[in-house]
């Protein structure tokens, strides 16, 4: 496989909330503003596309016995630093995020990749792999942050394009897409679009 | 040496721990400063909000230049001058320690069991050296969460300046308006004691009407009887009520 492939293979065909399934937990939490929605997207890419990195580097002298071990090490390393920058330089976004960006350790996507990628193959390919799995991952998330914001407050990016009723417009707005099972609905009308194009193509 | 060994395993993992460490707390050395600062302008903004005075050109720590703080002793209702850093850092942990008052199931109408022994509170001054507005932190529980915040009185220490709350986790779109500046808006001018001087102030459902009450959160029956009680509780007897009182007699 071509190292472009390696990065834009997970993107769409091989996306990991879709097709794969993993890292639904965080989608249903963090995607009710936009904004902190994209914040979310570019940590985990970090995050991923790092811990890959790291991992695929070490890959060789690492004892199997120890290996999730120090996998979590890693991860969990590189996700409390990106919490402590957000923390300093995004405060707004911070608080809003506030224990979910600790959760990235527990994304099932980051220990997914490094285990079934970065072990197995060369640091570069595999940082590729990362990035691709994050950016993958980072466009589910916006396509259900802009349908959520837009639904359940009328706003994009915290911009008002339709003015609510509470503020003395006239959009009633829903409610129910401001809460985490509006998420599980388009999740599941996403993967269903998924398996219906991208992987019957495959068939 | 095997990479399966078990000397091998174990420096790896000890190597690991200590590069890991490092970065880790290198980081928070060095970006504490900065989160420590963002807290403290936060802090201030949501004072300054809730006594009315920020506007969106406002330079935060210079418009809290004047805002004087004071230590309200809770058992007493006696003020001394201080800081109030500390108190934010660890409210809960100053409302576990020893010297915290504990507060008996009549009284503890907010539902937090008890409070620190010492509260600051913020005071600003009129041109003429008068109290013009006297912000009060307040905290109480709602259907989920904490619900921290700020109230702020007029200079009558009766009708309120304004509401704020910087830290909750009330549903989003429901009890979350709690942040909706209409909401709060409701809350202007609105008298907190009655005639007799007792705690007035409620929120009710459907058409609020009289100069004590505001209109609930529509969805969020729980969320307002929260913020209804941690009022009532901040504002009566055993909250702030004996420092305004002693404020009203003339004291500082």
């Amino acid at each position: 496989m071509s190292a472009m492939k390696v990065f834009t293979d997970p993107i769409i065909k091989n996306n990991p909330i879709a097709v794969q399934v993993l890292g639904i937990c965080s989608t249903l939490a963090v995607t009710t503003k936009l904004e902190v929605t994209m914040v979310m997207a570019v940590s985990v890419m970090t995050v991923v596309a790092l811990s890959n990195l790291f991992l695929s580097m070490m890959r060789k002298l690492m004892p199997s016995s120890i290996r999730l071990i120090i996998e979590m090490t890693v991860v969990a390393t590189l996700v409390i630093i990106a919490d402590q920058i957000i923390k300093a330089y995004m405060f707004e976004i911070s608080k809003q995020l506030s224990v979910f960006m600790g959760l990235i350790i527990t994304n099932c996507i980051i220990m997914g990749r490094a285990e079934a990628y970065a072990i197995s193959n060369p640091p570069f390919r595999s940082f590729l792999d990362g990035l691709g799995n994050g950016a993958g991952y980072g466009l589910v998330l916006i396509i259900i942050a802009t349908i959520r914001e837009l639904i359940g407050s009328g706003k994009l990016f915290g911009l008002t394009l339709l003015p609510t009723v509470n503020s003395g417009g006239w959009y009633q707005p829903n409610g129910l897409f401001l809460l985490a099972p509006s998420a599980f609905f388009l999740i599941g009308i996403l993967i269903w679009i998924a398996r219906l194009t991208v992987v019957k193509a495959e068939d | 040496m095997r990479r399966e060994s078990d000397l091998r395993t174990f420096l790896t993992a000890l190597v690991l721990a200590v590069v890991c460490s490092f970065f880790v707390a290198g980081a928070n050395v060095l970006l504490k400063p900065r989160q420590d600062m963002n807290r403290e302008l936060e802090r201030k903004k949501n004072i300054l909000l809730a006594a009315g005075v920020l506007k969106s050109d406002t330079d935060i720590n210079k418009a809290f230049g004047s805002v004087e703080t004071y230590l309200v002793d809770m058992k007493t209702g006696k003020a001394e001058k201080g800081d109030a850093g500390k108190y934010f850092e660890s409210i809960r942990r100053l409302a576990a320690s020893p010297d915290a008052v504990h507060l008996s199931r009549q009284q503890d109408i907010a539902v937090i069991k008890s409070i620190p022994a010492k509260i600051p509170v913020f005071i600003l001054r009129g041109a003429d050296g008068k109290i013009s507005k006297v912000v009060m932190p307040v905290y109480g529980s709602g259907l989920w969460s904490t619900m921290y915040g700020f109230m702020a009185l007029n200079s009558d220490l009766n009708s309120v300046s304004g509401i704020t709350f910087y830290e909750h986790g009330e549903t989003p779109g429901l009890g979350g308006e709690i942040d909706n500046p209409l909401w709060k808006a409701q809350w202007v001018d609105k008298k907190i004691y009655g005639n007799d001087g007792s705690v007035a102030l409620s929120i009710v459902k459907g058409g609020a009407h009289g100069e004590s009450q505001v209109d609930s959160l529509s969805g969020a029956t729980m969320t307002s009887r929260g913020v209804e009680n941690t009022v009532r509780f901040w504002m009566g007897q055993d909250g702030f009520g004996k420092y305004l009182n002693s404020l009203k007699q003339g004291g500082a």
